[in-house]
């Protein structure tokens, strides 16, 4: 009986290591130089190698962002490396030589969404703690930069959002931008967005997104409850340009439709230009 | 036999007539409910904002008493507290079509001010004799605009005005009926206009119109037809058709041309030049990218061949995001050792072949000739003291960078870590001044 059990152990440690091997020499990273804002397969790769080695003490959520830099810095100027933060040919090879990466491993603790290191020199084990509530990639939340699923083709979920704005916000903004102006031309759709967050800009408004979009009367779209439509991809483009810095509204305040409008005083406001069907003013 | 049909029918009639009633009623008493509750809601709202405007007035009142910076501190530091949740409370009602802007423009200046002279200032210095007369004159608007409040909530309580008659009145075109609420709320503001007035040069102090103000334009005006010609050379879109054309109105702080061109075989290009000299300030393509073959680096170097190519040159790559099969890359403008923040181009390169998808030197072309000082009064070891010690500073540079006041100044830029969190601290190079700390996500 316990000889049984031993040969069993030995068995699964055996296919284990096998593995391990296997899979170390079987991926490796793309050509790619890999830099600092950069996402995906490469970056998950590097993360995990860096941790492997001790560099890397943050989330493997395939995001170079701040803490992956530092890693890497510290990585490159301790080998003996140029110290430009960015992972290139011989920083690479370096890496590789240095560490080792179990594809299988971090792929399926990053599709169950568990929170997991991946230490050298500790049973990885006991480096995973399952997480009971399924996460949820598209509840409010904080934002980018938690450990989003790779969805099933291997595409990663993870935007990059610029610094101030939530996942929440930007979904928010999305269902607004879709229900006020979901047959206007992209960039009219663009201009809705940025209407939006110059008002959040504005002291005579709220100053966060949510209640610039929820005040009492100010866009249709919540009065009359499109805005929980379903909002496409297109609205959702548009919303990132906007929050990225692009106002093709040239920094309006109110647009109104001249059909519709039902206000006299939105007609007194200085108009700046007309996008499709709305008139933007300020 | 007949008799007895006729009884059943007029018998299914009468349930059916009392089902319908009792259907309606229940409708129409759901709908009571509903309307009383967002009624009670902008009840609550306008009362709180009386209340908060009212304690406002006694704020600043107290501080107008009071001498030195440190006494005043807490009460300064109430008023702010105060002006944020009237504002809050003046946000819940349905007034964005009225023009109640300045009573919000109001309680704006009061944060603005509260905040600069009692929470950030570090300073033990007296109040200065200008920003002594700047707290007078916002009590006097205080006075003003809540004695106005109490009056409208008076005729609100002994009239039972409705807050939703307001929102029907202004959604409807019945505005200029009498509307009492409307009219009291709208003398508020009337009065408050002289005070917004008299406040400083650039009001209102918008930060969004003071952002997209173009001032060193340079180059004559150009016709309609120059604007569309180099639009076509800027993107080298020769073939494009121009699907329209126009031009911004008198709410527009430029003059600008607003171009969307029709590219063969490609997805619409809206692009904004400048009337004056006839710069290219932003585009947009409508190309939706759905592949990513190209890396992050790659578009990097897109970018900087672009940018060279438009002839704007010692810009540093500041900030690179990748997201959606696009990666949007920041550069700003360097002066000498400066990193001149205000000064900031965006590129949006698509990850499938490298094109640039979109382009905007709003930032740039508004602060690229801004005069600010280049040479640190501290040096940088002075200004390090400051810095919390359990923080490790990997990254030093010197820049410019505009704070709340909208002023640029010089600021050593220092990115530090501890433990898994990167900070950005930008610290006065002139006094030490804290003037950002910035918590960069991961």
């Amino acid at each position: 009986m316990k000889k049984h059990q031993i040969i069993h152990v030995l068995g699964i440690l055996l296919a284990l290591s096998g593995f391990l091997i296997y899979s170390e020499h079987a991926v490796a990273f793309s050509s790619q130089v890999i830099t600092q804002g950069a996402s995906g397969d490469d970056v998950i790769e590097l993360q995990s190698r860096l941790q492997y080695s001790g560099f890397y003490k943050g989330k493997i959520d395939g995001h170079f962002g701040y803490g992956t830099y530092w890693a890497l810095r510290t990585f490159q100027e301790q080998f003996g490396l140029t110290v430009d933060g960015q992972a290139g040919t011989s920083t690479k090879q370096k890496l590789i030589h240095a560490s080792k990466f179990d594809k299988a491993y971090i792929y399926q603790n990053l599709q169950e969404g568990n929170t997991f290191t991946y230490y050298g020199g500790i049973p990885l084990d006991q480096q995973v703690k399952k997480d009971s509530r399924k996460s949820d990639t598209s509840g409010g939340g904080q934002s980018s930069g938690g450990n989003k699923l790779p969805s099933s083709n291997g595409k990663y979920t993870i935007d990059n959002l610029p610094q101030g704005y939530t996942k929440a916000d930007v979904n928010l903004m999305a269902n607004a931008v879709y229900g006020e102006s979901r047959g206007e031309p992209y960039i009219g759709q663009v201009a809705v967005s940025a209407v939006i967050i110059n008002r959040v800009a504005d002291p005579r408004f709220p100053n966060n997104i949510s209640d610039v979009i929820f005040q009492p009367g100010a866009f249709t779209a919540v009065s009359d409850g499109q805005i929980w439509l379903t909002p496409n991809e297109t609205a959702k483009r548009a919303v990132m340009d906007a929050i990225n810095g692009w106002d093709p509204s040239q920094g309006a305040l109110y647009y109104f439709n001249p059909d519709t409008a039902t206000s006299a005083w939105i007609w007194t406001r200085p108009q700046i230009q007309k996008i499709g069907k709305h008139i933007f003013c300020k | 036999m007949r008799r007895r049909n006729k009884f059943i029918f007029g018998a299914v009639a009468i349930v059916a007539i009392l089902a319908l009633a009792f259907w309606g009623f229940q409708e129409h008493r759901l709908r009571n409910l509903v309307t009383i509750h967002a009624e009670n809601h902008y009840q609550q709202s306008f009362h709180e904002l009386a209340y908060y405007v009212d304690s406002l007035e006694e704020s600043l009142g107290m501080s107008l008493a009071m001498q030195s910076r440190d006494t005043m501190r807490p009460q300064l530091v109430e008023t702010w507290r105060l002006s944020a949740l009237a504002h809050a409370a003046a946000n819940e009602l349905p007034l964005t079509l009225l023009p109640f802007n300045r009573t919000n423009e109001f309680l704006a200046h009061v944060g603005e001010f509260t905040y600069n002279s009692g929470v950030k200032s570090s300073s033990d210095r007296k109040l200065s004799g200008k920003e002594y007369q700047t707290l007078q004159k916002l009590y006097r608007e205080s006075k003003t605009i809540s004695e106005g409040l109490r009056e409208v909530q008076g005729q609100v309580m002994s009239h039972h005005l409705r807050w939703m008659d307001v929102e029907w009145a202004l959604k409807g075109k019945k505005q200029n009926q009498d509307n009492q609420v409307i009219d009291g709320l709208k003398r508020i503001d009337g009065q408050a206009t002289d005070y917004t007035q008299s406040f400083s040069p650039e009001n209102p102090r918008n930060m969004v119109l003071e952002k997209k103000k173009f001032n060193q334009m340079t180059g004559p005006e150009i016709t309609k037809d120059e604007a569309v010609s180099r639009l076509k050379k800027w993107l080298s879109l020769d073939n494009a058709r121009v699907k329209r054309i126009s031009e911004t109105g008198k709410g527009s702080n430029e003059d600008f041309y607003d171009i969307t061109l029709n590219p063969a075989g490609g997805k619409p290009v809206a692009a904004a030049v400048t009337k004056k000299g006839g710069h290219v300030v932003w585009f947009i393509s409508s190309r939706n990218v759905t592949k990513e073959e190209i890396s992050l680096f790659d578009a990097v170097q897109r970018s900087s061949l672009f940018l060279k190519q438009h002839r704007m040159m010692g810009m540093q790559l500041t900030k690179r995001d990748q997201y959606q099969n696009v990666a949007v890359l920041t550069y700003v403008l360097k002066k000498g050792n400066v990193r001149f923040y205000p000064a900031s181009v965006k590129i949006k390169v698509a990850l499938d072949n490298g094109d640039i998808l979109a382009f905007d030197q709003t930032d740039f072309l508004f602060n690229k000739s801004e005069g600010a000082p280049l040479k640190p009064k501290l040096s940088e070891q002075q200004v390090r003291r400051q810095i919390n010690k359990d923080l490790k500073i990997q990254e030093t540079n010197l820049a410019v960078f505009q704070n709340s006041l909208l002023k640029n100044v010089l600021c050593y830029e220092f990115f530090a870590t501890k433990g898994d969190n990167t900070y950005r601290l930008l610290l006065n190079a002139r006094n030490g001044d804290q003037e950002k700390v910035e918590l960069l996500r991961n």
